[in-house]
């Protein structure tokens, strides 16, 4: 379990607790609503702009590579991230994400979310100049988009129903996206994702620059050796360079280290020979998120 | 190692957001669109922006592919 897990859970998983996706009732909605509406509103100047007195375009790089003073700044961010009281959007306080797998994200759309609506990716749409529908956000978020115009789709923003976010969701693996949910303000859940390095701006920040703006799955991905017949489908998936097909043992190895248990190999395998496993029950694997 | 200083000249790129060939071919994603302090949340004044020139790899892929010969790569 996660520190947000040992905090926000309810004997699990934060992300399954039922209690982070509903605000409606309580006295927080607005403040929940107004964050929102200043971090999405803003999204690109959060990127780009001045955090933390450090550009992420300019200074960060190398400010993170110093040696001592690295580690510091890397601290100081870390903390800010996870700031619940009083959190500024314009900074991306209390604003992160973790990966889920496919059955997950499923679970949380039908079973927990009250509304979900499709919004553009703001990501996509910065690093590469295409408006694809690949976001969804829930209750509180759906409140905000219409007053964004940048975020609506073509066809509008609709509120879908069970089965057209199943529909969704199994387009998205197929494509080979990874699912995340994004908390803000923690602990609260307003959007899940479907996330693709490295045109997204927590994967890059988390691949590229090691900030944790993006925490790794509950599990990770062990390959059984007796079921891989070695098609290497599974290879060609995995978007955080985790999992290389070695031609002598026929099967794909996978770096745990490396492993954000995203499940997208697990997908693509016909003959089941990938499982996802506990994180924590590898030691060496244990706590790393 | 040596590092790549990359130029974009905006007299020339003009609509970045109707061509924006350079960002589909451009493999770690190094320059993105992004906002201008004319308008902020109209997308259509966006500008190209090498964001990550740490992350560049030297590949003049962006330089071959536009159309207007607005962006240089140098070596430094």
């Amino acid at each position: 379990m996660c520190k947000f897990c040992l905090k926000h859970g309810a004997n699990g998983k934060w992300y399954l607790n039922a209690q982070n996706y509903l605000k409606k009732e309580s006295e927080k909605f607005e403040d929940t609503r107004e964050y929102l509406e200043v971090l999405w509103g803003n999204l690109e100047r959060v990127y780009l702009g001045k955090t933390y007195g450090l550009s992420i375009n300019k200074t960060l790089d190398y400010r993170l590579k110093m040696p001592l003073l690295g580690r510091v700044i890397k601290a100081v961010v870390h903390r800010k991230l996870e700031k619940e009281k009083n959190p500024n959007p314009l900074i991306a306080e209390s604003h992160l994400g973790q990966v889920i797998p496919l059955e997950e994200a499923k679970m949380i759309t039908t079973t927990l979310a009250d509304i979900s609506v499709k919004a553009n990716c703001p990501c996509r749409f910065k690093h590469r100049g295409i408006k694809e529908a690949s976001c969804l956000g829930f209750t509180a978020l759906a409140e905000v988009l219409p007053k964004l115009p940048r975020y609506i789709p073509e066809n509008g923003l609709e509120v879908l129903d069970a089965d057209k976010i199943e529909l969704f969701l199994d387009t998205m693996n197929k494509k080979g996206k990874v699912h995340t949910i994004w908390a803000g303000p923690l602990p609260y859940i307003a959007a899940m994702c479907s996330c693709e390095y490295p045109q997204c701006i927590g994967l890059r920040t988390r691949i590229d620059f090691d900030v944790k703006a993006v925490y790794k799955g509950e599990y990770i991905a062990l390959v059984e050796p007796d079921k891989c017949i070695g098609c290497g489908k599974c290879a060609s998936r995995c978007q955080f360079g985790a999992m290389n097909f070695a031609p002598t043992l026929n099967r794909p190895i996978i770096d745990a280290r490396k492993c954000f248990g995203c499940g997208l190999c697990k997908e693509s395998c016909e003959q089941q020979a990938i499982k996802l496993i506990d994180r924590n029950e590898i030691p060496i694997t244990r706590g790393m998120y | 190692m040596s590092k790549t200083k990359i130029k974009v000249d905006y007299s020339k790129c003009t609509a970045p957001v109707d061509c924006k060939q350079c960002l589909g071919v451009c493999q770690p994603a190094v320059l993105i669109l992004t906002f201008t302090d004319k308008d902020f949340y109209n997308p259509k004044d966006w500008k190209i922006f090498p964001a990550f020139p740490g992350l560049c790899i030297g590949c003049n892929l962006c330089v071959d592919k536009c159309p207007e010969n607005a962006i240089t790569v140098s070596l430094k």
